[in-house]
């Protein structure tokens, strides 16, 4: 398998398991930036900047906390700009789904619904 | 008795083979228990490494903490990188010593938290935007790693009780 379709297939996974909530994300010093423990792994998504158009990250680091690998997204070659677009698409999903996990925020907005129903 | 004096030699062996067995036995018992103790003793120790190692750590990461209180970047990153690069060898020394998986997983996220941190820290280092560290937030996560690892340090512990 090509190591493309490898961190496609990872960023495919993480998000499907953070949908289902069984993958915790934790908030970390940097801001946009979001880590999870997988196995011996740890993988941090992020952004490289505040700019919400900010090319978007995934790295993956072993348990001594050495990078191993990291992919940034856009790659701004032209001739695969699609390609490049679906997986920034995809990779800013993931990255949005970790920061909520991180934030608790459905939980969050659920409490606060219930408190304004509650209020007659 | 006729069979007695008929059968000595037979009730001999048999005697006799009966003490090889058992003694045989006792042999194995007491070489399990001294493998048993030998085993319990290293446990012990990579126990009491393994609480050294964390204890360590969590000493660097409050004198971390305190070097970025006084905002003095230039004066203090080259001793805070130094300090992270101690600290991270102390964790990942301490993870060998941790028979838990979940426990191994804390100590493994507060390395990924550190790494990030050591990353902004380098960033801002070369490409000049040292005003733009928080240090707000760097302490507010190390202090979080602080309660992580003293948590892992206590379950160690009790393990060992």
């Amino acid at each position: 398998m090509a190591f493309e379709t490898q961190i496609d297939r990872l960023v495919e996974k993480l998000s499907d398991l953070t949908r289902a909530d069984k993958v915790v994300w934790q908030e970390t010093a940097a801001e946009n930036s979001f880590l999870t423990s997988v196995g011996q792994s740890i993988v941090v998504v992020g952004r490289v900047n505040s700019d919400p158009s900010a090319p978007c990250f995934i790295r993956i680091l072993d348990a001594t906390g050495k990078t191993i690998e990291e992919a940034y997204v856009p790659n701004l070659s032209a001739s695969d700009r699609d390609t490049t677009m679906k997986d920034l698409a995809r990779l800013r999903t993931l990255l949005e789904m970790a920061r909520r996990n991180a934030m608790k925020s459905e939980k969050v907005v659920s409490d606060l619904l219930s408190s304004l129903e509650a209020i007659k | 008795m006729d069979f007695i004096n008929k059968h000595w030699g037979d009730l001999a062996s048999v005697l006799g083979f009966a003490l090889t067995a058992l003694f045989a036995l006792w042999a194995k018992t007491a070489a399990e228990q001294a493998r048993d103790a030998a085993e319990e003793v290293r446990d012990q120790l990579s126990r009491f490494d393994t609480i050294a190692e964390l204890s360590a750590a969590i000493t660097i990461i409050e004198e971390i903490m305190r070097l970025q209180r006084t905002q003095a970047w230039e004066i203090v990153w080259d001793i805070v990188l130094d300090r992270h690069s101690i600290l991270r060898g102390h964790l990942v020394r301490s993870q060998a010593g941790i028979e838990s998986e979940a426990l191994r997983a804390s100590v493994r996220d507060a390395i990924g938290h550190f790494r990030i941190i050591v990353g902004e820290i380098e960033r801002a280092r070369t490409e000049p935007q040292q005003s733009k560290l928080d240090t707000a937030a760097f302490n507010q996560r190390l202090s979080d790693q602080v309660e992580v690892l003293e948590k892992v340090r206590i379950d160690v512990k009790k393990a060992g009780v």
